[in-house]
């Protein structure tokens, strides 16, 4: 946690004339700088209500809101604005102005000029993964997908460091929402601003934020913590229903192949000689032994073969079918875990070299880590 | 039936004039001296209607545009648009002329034009109010949280995306306009009306007829004139949503010389 701190909220309070219930109760959170933060909860937990206190689009009944430790209100609030980025569900492109003059709307009033704005949203344009031919077209001529592309880019277009997200894919279907999330974490990983996201999607939170705020009704913070923390180890009742059933399948999504602690499995190296790998199998139970040729990989041997055998070169591996990289998600080696006939997954590095086994005890040990 | 029994009077042509015969009317302009030249008198109510329309448009499309935007006045909108049915559009050209004669500016045009004024506020301001109103409130939303200023927004989001429902209301209320200000006649002006004036004066059904359809053909060429103008101003860029915005669309009342 030696990060700095790029937003904070502290004692923020939104209470509506009129309501019986509080909108958001005293709120306390800090967003690390370059760090996405996912508000989550049901509705009426304020998520939105909060996202739009931060760039005072909703001015907080009591409370002070921070951006690099200089209160939100010490700035004029257009100037405020002009350095958040925001992208909403709805999009919200202005349907009279083509895809460029979207993208160019805030450097156009900030006075860039031309040459420099329109080499802006050419840039921006390569970044969200834009045809350039779209830039002349008007929004309603744009599938839903490209709209939010296009809002993603106009928020960018300041290169402001801060960008606050309401359901920015809730109007696209699974299939496309999937590659947006997917393109704004490779985004992130190219600009590192510092995101808010809101969403009501458990699985978005987790696939996109470094931390995930669940927020109950009334804008109680029930638990804020990284997504694999959340899952682990829910800190009330609340919480645990919001995130669902099959939380350890969720966690698989977040682990990789390179958090286990990888040990050799059932592997001999076919220079050691067929004594050596009995050794091996001594060692442990399984049906499969592996070889190693030249540091690479050889293939699977059924025990009974190698106890049969005079010498190594006797035997014929079968090339392994489960095979996964370290940046593999665990899901991933399950996935191939459970197709393997040697219930075990192979890793290797981009050149092939053998890096060791993953089974389903690995994995399983790797959760309750 | 009716084209023949006109080809048989056309033929006929007496050298008598007939009283209830609109066409001979317009042939013979020995019949129509007593009130002018008919390119005056549609060039007077022309620019009555124009002016009046102008007028309207200058107060109401800025009133509405404000009053929209920080969604004040709901009660009032709704209540404009039926005050545009209810303005008694003669007795207040007959105030007007009175208040008029006292300030020594005679009988016309201002009676007439504030009395036009009058009744072309509720449809601009409707239109201006509901086109506004129906403005995608994400982009607005969106606008707001860029940094654009109020004024901004009103300027270059919601006024060009309510355009196309504006420009309806003002063509609305053009073609009202036209074809009211045909009263004026009765309280002294010049313009159209004057041919239906002085039609029932000298019992010139003629004269009322041709008046009559001066008063529409100018209504409907007025409507028909705004309507190729605006088409690729309300075309261009905006969204099918936008487009299928909802209109206030008072029937125009064409043909109402009598109104």
């Amino acid at each position: 946690m030696s990060a700095e701190v790029a937003i904070s909220l502290s004692g923020v309070t939104k209470r509506y004339a009129g309501a019986a219930t509080v909108a958001v109760e005293p709120l306390d959170l800090d967003v690390e700088r370059g760090h996405v933060v996912v508000l989550i909860g049901p509705s009426g937990c304020g998520k939105t209500t909060t996202l739009r206190m931060i760039n005072r689009l909703i001015e907080p009944t009591a409370g002070t809101i921070t951006i690099d430790g200089t209160d939100i209100r010490d700035r004029p609030v257009t100037e405020l604005r002009r350095g958040i980025g925001y992208v909403i569900q709805q999009v919200g492109l202005f349907p009279h102005r083509t895809i460029a003059q979207n993208i160019a709307t805030v450097p156009t009033l900030l006075g860039w000029d031309k040459r420099k704005v329109r080499d802006r949203v050419d840039e921006l344009a390569d970044l969200v993964g834009l045809d350039p031919e779209l830039l002349r077209r008007y929004p309603s001529e744009l599938s839903g997908g490209q709209q939010q592309r296009v809002g993603v880019a106009r928020a960018l277009a300041a290169d402001p460091p801060v960008l606050l997200m309401d359901e920015p894919f809730g109007a696209v279907d699974p299939i496309v929402r999937a590659r947006l999330q997917a393109e704004l974490l490779a985004l992130q990983a190219r600009v590192h601003k510092t995101i808010v996201l809101v969403t009501h999607d458990i699985d978005e939170a987790i696939a996109l934020g470094d931390r995930v705020a669940v927020l109950n009704v009334g804008g109680v913070l029930e638990q804020y913590a990284a997504p694999d923390d959340l899952l682990a180890a829910p800190v009330n009742d609340f919480v645990g229903q919001f995130l669902g059933h099959e939380r350890s399948i969720k966690r698989l999504s977040l682990a990789r192949v390179a958090n286990l602690a990888l040990d050799g499995g059932l592997v001999a190296d076919v220079e050691a000689g067929i004594d050596a790998a009995r050794a091996v199998l001594a060692k442990g139970h399984g049906a499969w032994l592996g070889l190693i040729e030249g540091g690479r990989f050889a293939g699977w041997v059924p025990v009974d073969e190698v106890e049969a055998a005079g010498s190594i070169a006797e035997l014929e591996p079968e090339p392994a079918a489960a095979v996964v990289r370290a940046d593999s998600t665990l899901r991933e080696a399950l996935e191939v875990i459970l197709t393997s006939r040697s219930s075990t997954a192979v890793v290797v590095d981009e050149h092939g070299t053998f890096g060791g086994t993953v089974t389903l005890e690995a994995i399983r040990e790797g959760l309750t880590r | 039936m009716i084209a023949l029994a006109w080809a048989a009077r056309l033929a006929a042509a007496a050298p008598e004039a007939d009283p209830t015969n609109a066409l001979q009317w317009f042939q013979r302009r020995s019949l129509r001296t007593t009130s002018g030249p008919i390119p005056d008198q549609l060039w007077l109510t022309l620019w009555h209607s124009l002016a009046a329309v102008a007028i309207a448009v200058v107060i109401a499309v800025p009133l509405g545009l404000v009053l929209a935007h920080y969604r004040k006045a709901e009660a009032l909108s709704g209540v404009v648009v039926n005050l545009g049915r209810v303005v008694p559009t003669t007795a207040i050209v007959g105030i007007a002329v009175l208040v008029s004669l006292r300030n020594g500016l005679g009988y016309e045009p201002w009676p007439i034009i504030v009395a036009l004024v009058l009744l072309g506020l509720p449809p601009v301001f409707a239109n201006t109010y509901t086109a506004i109103r129906g403005v995608d409130r994400d982009a607005v939303d969106a606008a707001r949280a860029m940094g654009l200023t109020e004024t901004r927004i009103m300027r270059s989001i919601e006024l060009p995306l309510g355009l196309p429902v504006i420009l309806t209301g003002i063509r609305v209320a053009l073609v009202q306009l036209v074809a009211t200000e045909a009263i004026g006649s009765y309280f002294g002006g010049e313009g159209l009306g004057a041919y239906i004036r002085q039609g029932f004066a000298n019992d010139s059904i003629a004269q009322i007829q041709a008046g009559a359809i001066l008063v529409a053909g100018l209504a409907t060429a007025c409507d028909l004139v705004l309507w190729l103008v605006m088409r690729p101003l309300t075309r261009r860029g905006s969204s099918p949503r936008a487009r299928r915005g909802a209109t206030i669309d008072v029937q125009p009342t064409t043909g109402a010389a009598t109104t």
